[in-house]
């Protein structure tokens, strides 16, 4: 007999362990050594024989698959078939579903499926009940169909059971498989809820009349699945008006027909056993080695009572969850290896005669295109295949829209004839499993739609540039000639940072003449950002991309005094309009912007007229010295924002940072950003030198208290630090 | 309603049994995961191997990952249309493979 341990659990006798070291053979000087824990034993037993053993079986017919290589299934060869010699249902066991049976291992439906049939077909007659297993899909089909278009499709498993009478039996074995988790729902005697034969009177020769009509719901997790159960009534009811026709039941009767989710059962102790548990309990039940039920036999007993009954039982000594699956492990390999060495035989004798089940010539089976189910119904998730193959898309995670095709286009290099150079290709984004050139990707969004980019919007451009091209237009920006360059000709002070990096592109223009090309881009494959701009030709199909200029935005990002933005004045609209008239066009009047400014006085002093000026129009400022470019350069102004990268110059343009408040130096050129950061640097500084000590802080001025407050002892963090310190190093208790 | 549909089938197809000889083609319905239908033409003797590797070919599958079913029987690769009385449209289901642990 058993004995308990002190957390309760109910141990497996001796006589469990002797049993599973009878099944792999194994002397009991094994495991008596250690027999103090009968876990160790079992952990023993099985990393000293059933491991190697389902290892040593798996090489072996590996070993006999690579014998026959003309016959040999292509991988995962099986290790057997059940039933043997059955061609309507055959569940086969191939080797990774072996490996699954060693400790740890999750089990899956094979296993799952091949047990049941065999615990089914190999329990003795004088006990066995007429029982009826369910496929491991029967829940999952029933639960929903594959599109989610319904809850519950009894249409889906209506044929499942066309050879048999489901309430003729005694138990029915439905395992539930939802979410990685494998449950148990048994349905006992459903025959009995037919209105004709309600005997409530337990019977000693049937072990089921014990448990009466009812639905048992076993989760080694302890869940009840209400919801599930539902469904198992639903499809009783559909089934019974299909086989009983005429016949009166009420499944949904829970008096009459209880479901009773039993709770106090042995659960899995880790997350790999539930698949093990399943078959335990479907085990116990099929062969009805349950706990005692304490119902008074052959007298009529209520439902009430029996479900209490049942409830009641003393499930938790079913069978210890600490040693049971171990024993399980290696009773359910061992009936798979009982039917390896025939199926093996007859695989062999197959080999030899050269009927194997492996010569693939594929002339005499033709596939036919595929048709669209019966019920227009979309499927929740259809994988993009390219129209023209039908084959799965290689990157079935990302839609093929004109729009992502344009955006691979413009990443993919400038190979496909992308302006933006070199960024990051569609091989370095997919890891290898790109497509072969961008052409193909063209192929599946036609037409291929140029990007339409909102007017006004200009800085949406950004986006199609690389990395890459980004951070070499920075570098190019900042390099010091340039900041030297931009000094000298920025005498245009009043224009916002916008107006100052346009000005500044200009200087680089002039500074930077395109260099002489031998092909697109520069010797070594890299592509400038000149090169980038003279990439555009007139005839290109780009559609004409407004400047990110002030003037062209709907929205002026000048300051107000509240530092948002502010709408246009309307008298300003047409201004607007002349500003954004194509270049070509004979109305157009070169207007000289206005340049009125007021110095910075204070810094609460906003600048009072702010001004238009269309800096990217050449001929505005610099026309006298600079030729007029060619049309094809003029169009390189929607390359403007990409200066804009400096994040105070993103400050700026956001209003965070007012650039009326930044003091200005000598004659009021435009500073560098380094250069303005350097100056507030060093305005913080005077600021914080020229507090003396005496002088109160505000903040202990609006406490009332003229105390002292040494500010940058408590505010930096070095203050609080060296204050922390100070503190512990006085309190040498403290720590 | 697939019932429906197979009761059909089955009774138009009753006079040509006579000459379904081996030689001759039946076409099959095959039902993906998603639910989209494809129909292979395969002859009456030919093992099921082929049908499943063709399928698992043409969608890029793993075959130790799906399971056929027929009638939610799994169906061995050896057995042919003619063993599991296969009429012409019948249906095979193609499940996805479960694992449980938690």
């Amino acid at each position: 007999m058993g004995k308990k341990d002190d957390t309760g659990i109910y141990y497996a006798s001796h006589n469990v362990l002797s049993q599973y070291a009878s099944f792999l053979d194994l002397d009991e000087s094994l495991y008596s050594p250690v027999i103090r824990s009968y876990e160790d034993a079992f952990q023993i037993i099985e990393a000293r024989s059933l491991t190697p053993r389902i290892d040593g079986i798996t090489a072996a017919v590996q070993a006999m698959y690579s014998a026959h290589p003309s016959v040999a299934p292509s991988s995962h060869g099986p290790i057997c078939k059940y039933p043997p010699n059955d061609a309507k249902s055959c569940v086969t066991i191939t080797q990774p579903d072996m490996h699954r049976l060693k400790s740890g291992g999750e089990l899956n439906d094979s296993i799952i499926e091949f047990y049941l049939k065999y615990i089914t077909a190999n329990t003795p007659v004088t006990s066995r009940l007429r029982v009826h297993v369910f496929s491991t899909y029967f829940f999952t089909r029933l639960r929903r169909t594959p599109d989610l278009s319904s809850s519950f499709d009894y249409d889906a498993v209506k044929r499942w059971t066309k050879d048999v009478d489901i309430f003729d039996n005694h138990l029915l074995v439905i395992p539930v498989h939802q979410a990685h988790h494998w449950s148990l729902i048994l349905v006992v005697r459903p025959g009995d809820v037919g209105s004709g034969r309600r005997a409530m009177n337990p019977r000693p020769d049937d072990n089921s009349s014990f448990f009466g009509p009812c639905i048992l719901y076993l989760d080694s997790l302890g869940g009840t699945k209400r919801r599930g159960i539902q469904l198992i009534r639903r499809y009783l009811k559909e089934e019974w008006t299909v086989r009983r026709p005429g016949e009166d039941a009420d499944f949904a009767d829970t008096y009459y027909f209880p479901d009773i989710a039993i709770s106090n059962m042995p659960k899995q102790l880790n997350v790999t056993d539930c698949g093990l548990f399943v078959l335990l309990f479907a085990h116990y039940f099929i062969q009805f080695r349950c706990p005692e039920i304490n119902i008074a036999k052959s007298a009529w007993v209520s439902p009430r009572d029996r479900e209490k009954a049942i409830t009641e039982a003393q499930w938790s000594k079913w069978f210890s969850p600490l040693i049971e699956p171990y024993w399980a492990r290696a009773v359910f390999s061992n009936a798979v290896l009982s039917l390896t060495p025939d199926y093996l035989e007859s695989y062999a004798a197959k080999a030899e005669a050269g009927v194997g089940v492996g010569d693939s010539s594929d002339s005499d089976i033709e596939m036919e295109p595929p048709v669209s189910p019966a019920s227009p119904v979309s499927p929740p998730y259809v994988l993009p295949r390219s129209p023209q193959s039908g084959q799965m898309h290689p990157t079935p995670m990302m839609r093929t829209t004109p729009g992502n095709a344009r955006r691979w286009l413009d990443m993919s290099g400038s190979k496909g004839g992308s302006p933006v150079g070199p960024g990051r290709g569609v091989a370095e984004i997919f890891g290898g499993m790109a497509l072969r050139d961008t052409s193909s990707v063209a192929s599946y969004a036609t037409p291929l739609l140029p990007p339409s980019v909102p007017e006004e919007c200009g800085s949406d451009e950004i986006r199609t540039l690389g990395a890459a091209d980004r951070a070499r237009m920075d570098d190019i920006l900042h390099r010091t000639e340039m900041e030297a360059a931009i000094e000298v000709s920025s005498d245009d002070t009043g224009s916002s940072d916008i107006e100052g990096m346009s000005s500044r592109l200009k200087t680089l223009k002039r500074v930077h003449p395109p260099k002489a090309r031998v092909g697109p881009g520069r010797g070594d494959g890299t592509m400038s950002a000149e090169d980038l701009f003279a990439e555009v030709s007139p005839s290109s199909p780009m559609p004409r991309v407004p400047s990110f200029t002030k003037s062209r935005l709907p929205i002026d990002y000048r300051h107000s005094k509240t530092g948002k933005p502010t709408l246009v004045p309307p008298q300003r609209k047409d201004q607007l309009k002349r500003a954004n008239k194509p270049r070509g066009s004979p109305g157009r009047v070169q207007e000289q912007p206005t340049r009125k400014r007021k110095p910075a006085t204070s810094r609460l002093v906003l600048d009072p007229e702010p001004e238009e000026v269309d800096v990217s129009d050449p001929s505005s400022s610099e026309a006298g010295k600079t030729p007029t470019p060619p049309r094809n350069r003029v169009r390189l102004s929607r390359f403007t924002p990409v200066p804009s990268f400096s994040p105070l110059d993103h400050h700026l343009r956001l209003g965070m940072v007012r650039p009326g408040a930044t003091p200005r130096t000598g004659s009021g050129a435009v500073k560098s950003n380094r250069e303005r950061e350097r100056e507030q640097v060093a305005r913080r500084e005077t600021q914080q030198t020229s507090v003396t000590p005496g002088v109160t802080s505000a903040r202990a001025d609006r406490r009332g208290k003229w105390e002292e407050v040494p500010e940058n002892a408590t505010r930096t963090p070095q203050g609080r630090k060296s204050a922390y310190s100070s503190l512990v190093a006085d309190t040498p208790g403290m720590y | 309603m697939d019932g429906d549909k197979h009761d059909e089938k089955q009774k138009t197809k009753a006079p040509a049994d006579t000459e379904s000889a081996d030689g001759k083609k039946i076409r099959i319905k095959v039902r993906g995961l998603t639910g989209e239908e494809v129909y292979f033409s395969m002859k009456a003797v030919t093992p099921m191997k082929k049908l499943f590797d063709a399928y698992c070919k043409k969608n890029g599958l793993d075959q130790s990952s799906v399971r056929f079913t027929l009638d939610g029987e799994r169906i061995g690769d050896e057995a042919t249309a003619k063993e599991l009385d296969l009429q012409d449209g019948d249906l095979i289901e193609v499940m996805h493979y479960q694992v449980g642990g938690m």
